[in-house]
Parts: structure tokens; sequence; C-alpha cells
């Protein structure tokens, strides 16, 4: 075991270096000029554009640019953003903790709901909640986010006002210094009366959206597996000691149906981040996601390039950790690869 | 993204218990178990009339769908009031809501159906090289599916835009290449798990060259779990696609794109709420119909993971 | 470490009295994060617009208008035949205080030279910090411009230029001419750490700099001792939400009393809620559609009339401006100073220019290129709804158009350097001096790579030009802009499609805001009624 998991780290080696090799490529064959695109109408001088050039080291031989890219990443250094002269990994670790709130809130709805939603459809196969669990399901999942998004605005903000339409907390009413970036944590720490309240209330609407998707999937992941341990033959066998129904679903059955459920969470990290992208769009929520595809419209490259690098090394590091759990828990999959 | 999702549930499921399949059921079987499942036919019949649609848009739609009525910008549909001379309304420039949307359908279907076909081809290509070389081989394309799903997916499609320019054409090649690695993961885990089975052994012992053997002997029996696959792709890459469009980056204008006829109108979703509502809507309907149609094929096409 | 600990305490503690719930606190819902805050190094309204409460300039545009008034400077002499203007620099100004950084002096003349010559001297110690990028300050041609600038005493700086210009004054009362503090400069250099300099701004204006969060929040203190128009709010917080439609549902709940840019879609609505105000005014800007004069067939004066006449420029300005726009015949908007209003305008007369098209000897259908703006700009709401009309009534008199854009960066350079047949554009006024719109038709923005889009140069034209820009009486420039304005339309080097029309939504209970010509927000002045 210990061997799998050393092989599995060291395979994560080459995926770094051709990642590396694919940001820095990929964004040198984008066009536009990342110094042109920064000028309003008013244009800009040659000789003025040669020397942001120089500053850049974008007169620098591509190989070398890449050499240098590389040593300067093994150093920490993932470049500075062009357009607002801050260190790029600064940058990123300011909006990480919003995106992280919204896609652990995100997370934490959908396997609240999704895993017992999924599991009493399992138990009661072929009623009518199952078959509407699972029309919800497919619905869920055929679902595009930006519309899901726009149309729960619609509704809960404006017409119905129950939640508040962007932002992450009432800012005429509350202040204080953020802390660790985490909103909720923030605002637990800063002692004004209510400001939890609020930043849940600011946090609900987007998590939900964002949330919908995994929602669909857990429920039916849990739904199949749980069918699937339901048929064992040690569950039949409790059952049939006339262990109390309860019992024998809630903690023998429902623990290991959870171990696929537990890999579909852990695969969903891209997913969510994806995901992210178009609900922070949406809600104005002041994450990664957003900021990443703002830099790509601004050609704003040690940005991209950072941004991209720091978002793809968080799902391969979940990935790997997920990978290294799912073979603690299930000693099969070792042999199996 | 959602697609991506959708994706891997539909691979991690397959992966780690290969299936067993010596011949492939005969269609009068295969319609016997699928008719069983009354979401699947019902997502059937819907998807046929999406594709009808598709086919005859220019017998269906009442008018072209670049044709502005500039009498007529953002008149309301029916149910609110509007006149029966345009059903949906019409959009910002007068634009028949109901000939766009079923003009889109055929850009929505063909987007989805292109991008299933390349990336299967490409998966089935790198799958089975690199299931069947192994070694370097092997480590080169897993690498490379590792770094393409390490990048959220629609990152990843929004950079590719951004290098090759955004068009029709390009939405089909970014989503190719971004779900591409799904297709590639699982035919060389079924591959892999088919080539260590008697028969492949003995085939080889009888001296079948490679390429035979890969083509003819395990491409059929990985084949089933591979179009569930490519049939949930479609309605991954479709969404993909909507998602793309509503960040402009999708089909250029005039083409009736949903995404794009969507992102379009968003600034009419206070005072027209139906120009945004209703291509959402279609985009769902549609998804719906093939996801539901995709399961039906599951149960039908690979028993062990029947719905029960 | 344990002082400044306590320092921070403190702070925090006066703002938590500052923010009790007699405290009135103005929140300005924003389209998106500044760069940075120093305005010399941006070239941004969104930038200028969030770093404007912490300064002042030399002069100033008087709040709503384009004259331009006292600043720090309380006035000024201009000798030499307009070639010497000396300031006389405003005594007993404060800078504000910020956490880390308490000033020990008041303004002066050492702040003005810090800020003009970190932008001009290459060797200026904070020349390069931030990407040494100074856009406007190289765009208002001021390298070619200054002779020099020098210290008379403490509170007197006098400016040489190499040539009279008249329009030195409203370019200093830009926001790229911003004073900034020499002593935090220093300060901040000392402690090794000059790039905080333009991310935590020290300034003498209306609100002191609190707090910025990127993509959420950036929080203002009044400045209650300030020289000039005093705040009337406690604090100032522009809540950054880049979603036009969020922007409207958060003013309605109160969560901001004012937003920037409202969608043209939703003004019916805000109009009739009696729980908000809506302004308006012409915006300073154009939005045009240019031929190229170097490529046939838009090479023959006749055919660029020709396609004056095929667009339906109102149906435009109904259906994609939603109203809030003007037709345009003149390169300036009707407000400016010097407009032509005698100039006719061309009709929209498909057949006429069909006619016109065919007497000119071009041959339909013909092909060509519509480049349609990727970006929403102040002038142009939709490029892209605009050049789908153009499309459909282009076809009408027999052309095809391929509609073709590119990234906001590439499709602009693209342009400058007279790649498209034709392509929508437009510019935004300044400094409200006509100069700044006429110079875009002007040979010397016509080379390769220049602002000149119709790449057109007209003798008569640029001779006009380039004398107005050395007299001083306005009336006398005004005669030569109009008659300028008669060729141009007269050679129709290009279509002018609009000038916009701008609007401010606010809450009822704002009151004291004027709207300015130039799309600056400014909240010194401004109350709310509790």
């Amino acid at each position: 075991m210990f061997r799998y998991i050393l092989r599995r780290i060291v395979l994560t080696v080459p995926t770094f270096v051709a990642l590396m090799f694919i940001t820095f490529v990929a964004i040198r064959l984008v066009p536009g000029d990342p110094v042109e695109v920064r000028v309003g109408e008013h244009g800009i001088s040659p000789e003025r554009l040669a020397m942001f050039r120089r500053q850049l080291g974008l007169d620098q031989p591509v190989w070398k640019q890449f050499l240098d890219y590389v040593w300067r990443l093994l150093h920490g250094d993932f470049g500075t953003s062009l357009s607002t002269s801050n260190p790029v990994l600064r940058e990123f670790l300011t909006l990480f903790p919003a995106t992280l709130e919204l896609s652990f809130a995100a997370m934490l709805i959908a396997v609240i709901i999704g895993v017992p939603a999924g599991a009493i459809a399992a138990v009661k196969r072929g009623s009518a909640y199952d078959h509407i669990l699972m029309a919800a399901s497919v619905t869920g999942f055929s679902m595009p986010i930006f519309w899901w998004g726009l149309l729960l605005i619609m509704l809960f903000s404006e017409r119905w006002g129950l939640t508040p339409v962007s932002g992450r907390i009432d800012l005429i009413k509350y202040y204080f210094e953020p802390v660790t970036g985490f909103m909720l944590i923030d605002a637990a720490l800063s002692d004004q009366k209510g400001a939890l309240l609020d930043a849940l209330h600011h946090l609900a609407l987007p998590a939900f959206v964002l949330g919908t998707l995994p929602l669909a999937v857990i429920a039916r992941m849990t739904r199949s597996s749980m069918l699937e341990v339901l048929n064992e033959d040690y569950i039949r066998a409790a059952r049939a000691k006339g262990l109390s129904p309860f019992r024998v679903v809630g903690l023998h059955a429902l623990r290991n149906a959870m171990i696929p459920v537990v890999t579909v969470i852990g695969l969903s990290v891209g997913a969510l981040l994806s995901g992210a992208v178009l609900t922070e769009t949406i809600f104005s929520w002041p994450g990664v996601g957003k900021w990443l595809i703002e830099s790509i419209f601004r050609r704003d490259y040690p940005a991209l390039q950072g941004g991209v690098m720091l978002i793809s090394s968080v799902v391969i590091l979940v990935s790997l950790a997920v990978d290294i759990l799912y073979s603690v828990i299930n000693p099969r999959i070792r042999h199996a690869r | 993204m959602p697609g991506k999702d959708g994706a891997d549930l539909a691979s991690t499921t397959a992966l780690p218990e290969p299936l067993v399949f010596a011949q492939p059921p005969d269609f009068a079987a295969f319609w016997s178990i699928f008719r069983e499942n009354r979401g699947a036919v019902f997502g059937l019949i819907v998807l046929s009339l999406v594709v009808l649609c598709a086919i005859f848009a220019s017998f269906i739609a009442p008018y072209s769908p670049v044709e502005q009525f500039r009498d007529a910008i953002r008149a309301p549909p029916v149910w609110a009031g509007g006149a029966w001379k345009f059903v949906f309304g019409t959009d910002g420039l007068g634009r028949d809501i109901l000939s766009r949307l079923i003009y889109g359908a055929r850009i929505s279907l063909f987007i989805g159906l292109s991008v299933m076909g390349l990336s299967s081809l490409i998966g089935v290509a790198l799958g089975l090289s690199a299931a069947y070389f192994g070694g370097g081989v092997d480590i080169a394309i897993s690498r490379l599916t590792d770094v393409i799903w390490a990048l959220p997916s629609l990152v990843l499609a929004i950079l590719i835009i951004a290098i090759i320019g955004p068009s029709l054409f390009n939405t089909i090649i970014a989503i190719t290449i971004v779900y591409m690695p799904s297709f590639v993961r699982l035919m060389r885990a079924s591959a892999m798990a088919e080539l260590s089975k008697d028969y492949v052994t003995a085939a080889r012992a009888v001296g079948v060259g490679p390429l035979r053997l890969m083509l003819s002997t395990v491409l059929p029996n990985c084949l089933a779990p591979y179009i569930v696959q490519a049939a949930i792709g479609v309605s991954s890459a479709i969404l993909e696609a909507a998602g793309l469009g509503f960040l402009g980056l999708g089909a250029q204008p005039p083409t009736p794109e949903w995404g794009a006829m969507l992102a379009d109108a968003r600034e009419f979703i206070r005072s027209d709420p139906w120009i945004v509502t209703l291509p959402g809507l279609a985009i769902v309907v549609t998804v719906i119909a093939i996801n539901l149609t995709g399961d039906g094929l599951r149960d039908a096409l690979d028993p062990k993971m029947r719905r029960s | 470490m344990k002082s400044s600990k306590i320092a921070m305490c403190g702070f925090t503690a006066a703002l938590l009295v500052s923010t009790a719930a007699s405290a009135k606190t103005l929140v300005y819902c924003s389209e998106g994060s500044p760069e940075n805050f120093t305005p010399a190094i941006n070239d941004t309204g969104t930038s200028f617009d969030a770093a404007r409460p912490a300064y002042d300039q030399l002069v100033e545009f008087k709040r709503g208008t384009t004259e331009v008034g006292p600043g720090l400077a309380e006035r000024w002499d201009v000798t030499d035949g307009g070639k010497t203007i000396a300031f006389h620099l405003r005594k007993g100004v404060k800078f504000n205080a910020t956490k880390d950084f308490v000033p020990t002096r008041d303004f002066n003349a050492d702040d003005v030279l810090f800020s003009i010559n970190r932008q001009w001297k290459p060797d200026h110690p904070y020349h390069k910090i931030s990407g040494g990028k100074y856009d406007y300050f190289n765009d208002m041609d001021m390298p070619n411009l200054l002779d020099s600038i020098e210290k008379k005493d403490d509170y007197t700086i006098v400016m040489k230029l190499k040539e009279p210009n008249i329009t030195i004054l409203a370019d200093l009362a830009m926001d790229f001419a911003t004073i900034q503090s020499a002593e935090y400069a220093d300060y901040l250099m000392k402690k090794g750490t000059p790039e905080q300099f333009d991310q935590i701004p020290v300034g003498t204006g209306p609100f002191a700099f609190v707090a910025y969060q990127k993509d959420a929040v950036i929080r203002y203190r009044a400045n209650k001792n300030y020289w000039g128009e005093k705040p009337l709010v406690d604090d100032l917080v522009f809540a950054i939400t880049p979603d036009p439609t969020a922007r409207y549902a958060k003013l309605k709940t109160g969560e901001c009393h004012f937003m920037i840019a409202p969608r043209p879609a939703d003004l019916p609505e805000m109009q009739k809620d009696p729980t908000l105000k809506v302004i308006s005014q012409p915006g300073l800007n154009v939005a045009y559609w240019a031929f190229n004069n170097l490529k046939p067939p838009f090479d023959k004066k006749e055919v660029r009339q020709a396609f004056n006449m095929a667009i339906d420029r109102d149906a435009i300005i109904r259906d994609v401006y939603l109203g809030a726009g003007t037709k345009a015949k003149n390169l300036i908007p009707p407000t400016l100073w010097s407009y032509n209003d005698k100039v006719p305008d061309y009709p929209y007369d498909p057949e006429k220019a069909k006619a016109m098209l065919a007497e000119a000897g071009v041959k339909t259908p013909l092909d060509i290129d519509l480049w349609y703006q990727p970006v929403q700009r102040p002038y142009n709401p939709n490029g892209k709804r605009i050049a789908e009309m153009m499309q459909a009534d282009l076809a009408k008199i027999g052309v095809n158009a391929k509609l073709v854009t590119y990234e906001w960066g590439e499709y602009r350079k693209r342009l400058q350097d007279g790649e498209p047949i034709t392509a929508q554009m437009g510019w935004t006024g300044d400094n409200g001096d006509p100069d700044n719109f006429f110079f875009l038709r002007g040979c010397a923005a016509a080379r390769i790579g220049g602002q000149n889009i119709p790449k057109w140069c007209n003798k008569e034209y640029d001779e006009m030009l380039v004398k107005a820009r050395t007299l001083s009486d306005q009336n006398e420039r005004a005669k030569l802009y109009q008659k300028m304005q008669e060729i141009e339309h007269e050679e129709a080097p290009d279509m002018k499609l609009a000038h916009s029309i701008v609007y401010e939504t606010m809450r009822a209970e704002v009151s004291g805001f004027k709207q300015s010509p130039l799309g600056r927000h400014e909240f010194q002045g401004v109350d709310l009624k509790q």
C-alpha cells in the first residue's frame, strides 16, 4: 500500500511539468498583445511599446522565457499581474477563500440533502418519491447553471425578496477587517451582532445554485450504490437476524454505500470550480473563477498563467488525496490498476 | 461544469468493474429492455421531436431565423398578451423566437453530435494505443489526459477559444479537447481489462496481428459502456457549448445558438423575461431528453448497471 | 510592533464609532475593481472613479461641468505669450492619514514636483514602480509640451511650455495629473515597499481611504477638514457589482444608494419607481462607422455618402440605444462649444443610396467586412446588435456585410493599422475641449497606427485644426471648428452614428449629486435625507 501511494505521488510530477508546459505554450498562442490590450482608444507609441515588452521579458527568446517561468515557479513566484501590478500569488490567495467558502457550502448542501434523499429513494424503491427524486436528479444535472442562477435570482431575490442579490455581506450594517478571508469565520470573529447570520444569508443562494449539480449526482449515486449494498448477503443476514431497519440501513448499508459517493465528491472538484466560474460571474462573487475569466479577457498573461497553474494544482492535489484515501478505504483498487 | 460531472458519473461507476459481454445483444432484446424504462421512452419521444425540428427546420419554422421585424421589436408571446403572429414573441432585433429556437435545435444537436463523434474517435485511437502499447505511449497519453482533466473544463474551453477565436466550428474543437480525456480513460481501462482475458491471449497465440486484434476483437467488447458514455457526452457538450455561448465565445451572430440567444437577451431579463427564459428552457428540455434516453441505453446495453 | 498594534486597535475603534447607527453611509454600486489607486498609471473610468475621492489636482473641473477652476492651486498667472504659467498653491491643506502612515507636513510644491516628475523623468525613483506606464501623460503629449517645471518657493510652481498650448489647463485637471504625497512616497521607499504607494492612496481629497477588498468593496471615510466642497456623509462605500441587473436589484432593496450605468432596458421601470430618481445628460462622446478611405470603393466620396444614406439610424437608436442616444451628424456632441447645428444630416434613403452606388460604378452585390466592437462602450451599448441591424439594412442596397470582430485590444490595433474596410468605433472626450475630438480626423493621426481610423487626410481641414491650437480666443477657434464640420460632412469619411445619453440612477433620498459630462462620479456635497 505504501508503494502504491508513493507511486501515485511520483506520478503527479510529470503531470505538473506537462501542466507548466501547456499553460506556458497556450498563453503564448493567444492573439492580442498583453501591452496593447491595456491601452484605451488613445493608442501608444512604438518606442514605449518596445520598452514595456523589455520590462516584461517579452523580447527574450521563447525557450528562455519558459525556463525563466519554471525557475520562478519553483521559487514560489507566480508572476505579477499586469493589470494590478500585484503578485499573482497574493491576488489568488485573497480571492481563493471566497471560492473555497462557496464551493464548500455548495458541497455541504449537496451531501446533506443528497445522501439522505438518495438513501430513502433506495429503500422506497419504485415509490412515487423515488420517481420524483430521480426526475429531479436528471433535471438537476441537465441544468445550464447560468440560466438556473439567473432564474433563481429573478424569483428569490427580485420577486419574493427572500435573499440578497449579490455580495457576501451587508456593507452598510457591518464592517470588519478581513482576518481569514472566509466571510463566515470573519463574521463570527467580529462580534458584531447578526453579522454571521447575514453572511449566511448572502451565501445561501449562490451555494445552492452551485450545489445543484453535485446534489443531483450525489442523490443518484447514493441511491444506486445503496441499492447494490442492500442486495448484499451481509445486509440480508442482518435483516434476517431481526435488526431494526434503521440500524440496517443507517449504519451498515449507508456506510458501505458511501465509498463510491466519496469518490464522486473528490472527482467533482474540477467540475465544481468550472461551475464556480459561472456562479461567481452571475452573483458577483469575488472569487478566483471570475478573476480567471476576467484575466483571459484582459490578456493578463501572468495572472492567467499563475491562476491556471494554481487552480489546476489544487485539482491535482485533491484528486491525489482522494485516490490515496480511496486506496486506504478500499484495498481492491490498488491491484486493479 | 455540468457536463464533466455527468461524464464522471458514468466513468467512475463503469471503471472499477469491467463489463462482461460475450456478444452484443440483438435489437429486439435491446428494445424490450429499453421499453421498460418509462423515463427513457419519454426522453426518446421528446428527443425525436427535437431531432425532427432540427431536420425539418426550414419547413416547420414560420419565419427565417435572421429576419428582423423592425415594427415588432420584443413583441410579447401569446400567453403574455401577444399576437399569434409571433407565438413565442420576438427578440431585441425583432426576430421570431420560435423560428430561432427551431433552427437552434439544429445548431445544438450538430455541436453535440460532432463533439461526440470526434472525441469518441480520438478516444478509441488514444485509449487503445495506450492499453496495447503500454510503457512510454501509455504514460504520455495518460499524462496528457491528466493535465486536461486537472484544468476546470470551462476554463480550458475558454482558453482554447481565446487562442483559436470564437466560432461554431471552434466551439466544437474546444469542447472535443475538453471531453476527450474521459473517452480515452474509459477506452483504456476497458481495453486493458479485455487484454488480460483468455480469449485475447488465445488470439495472440494464434498470431492475430495487433491492429486486427484491437479493432475486431477488443474494441467490440468494450463498446457498450462507451456508447453510454457517448450518449451522455452529447448532452454535456450541448451544455458546455451553451456556457461558451453565454460568455459570448460560441457561435457568432446571427447564428441562432441557444446559449448565445440567452446571453444576448440577458439585459431584458427584467423587462421582457421570456426572451431569456425560452432559450434556457429549450436547453434544459433537450438535455433532459438526451440524458433520459442515455439512461435507457445504459439499462439496455449494460445489464450490470441496471437501475434494478 | 506593539505600538503599531495599539495604533491599529485605535484605528479600528475609530472606525467602529464612525459606523455606528447614527453615521451616514453612502453606498455606490460600481461596475468593477480598480486596477490600483494611482490615476497616472491607469486609463479606465472605473479606476479613476475609485481613486478620485482620495485626491485633488492643481486645477479641477467644477463638479458637474467641464469648466476648469482652482484646485490645489488657488490661482495662476499666464505670461510670456502663454508659454509660462505660475501656479500659486493653497496653504494649510492636509494629507489624509491611513492605517500605517500619518503625514507630518502640509501639502506643498514638493508634492506637485513629485507627481509630475514621476511620470515625466525616466530616472525618477518612482518612474518604474508598478509598471511605469503613463498612458495619459504621453497621450496628452506632455513630454513634447513641457519644457520645465520648477519650484519657486514652497507654494509657487512655475511651469514652462515649449510652445503656447491652449489645452494645457484642461489637461492638468484630468485624473492623470493628480497630486500625491511626496512624503508618503519617501516613507515607503525607505520602508522598502514602494509598490504599496499605488495600492493604498494618500491624498488631500474629500474622503480618506480606509480599506479595499478586490472585487468586493472600497471604503472611504469623510475628510471633515476638506478645503473645498465638504463631504456630507460620514462613510462612502463602493460596492463592486459588475452585473447591471444585480446593481439595479440592490438599488431597489436599499443595499446601495447610487448605481453606475443602468441598462437602457430597465430605464422605463426605474423611471416609474417612486423610490428611485433617474437623471440623464447627453454624453461627451460619439459613435461612428468608419470607412477606409484608402481602399476602393470607399476612396470615392460618392460611395461614402451613399453608405451614409443606407443605414436606418433612427431604428438603431430606438432599438439598441433604446432611446438613450441621439442621432449624430457631427463628430462633436451638441453640448460642446463650436457645435455646428447648420450642418445638414444625411437622410435614410436606401433607393437614393442604391442609385448613387450605381452611378459611382459600384457593382452589386458588393461584399464588404463590417467590424463590430466586441465590448460595450459608453457610446455604444451593443456593437453586435448594431452590426446585425446594419447588416440587414445593407442587404437592401445589395451589399453583403460579413460581421467580424476581435478581442478589444487586438480590434483597436487592427483598426489603427487601417486593416478593416469598414468598422465601428467611437470616442469619449477627456477634457471638454473640441480639439480632443477633432484631432481624430487630422492628418497626423491618419498614419498607420494612428487614431484616424478612416485614414482620411484633408489638407484644408488639417491646417485649420493645427491653427486652432495656437489661438487663445475661443470665438476664433469656434469659427474654424465650425468650418471643419462642414468639410467633414461633405467628405463623409465615416458615418456618424450617435451620441449616447448617459443615465444615472439613485435612490430618492440621495440629494446634491451633479451629473458630470465627463462621466465622473463625485460624492462630496452629496447627502442622504433620512
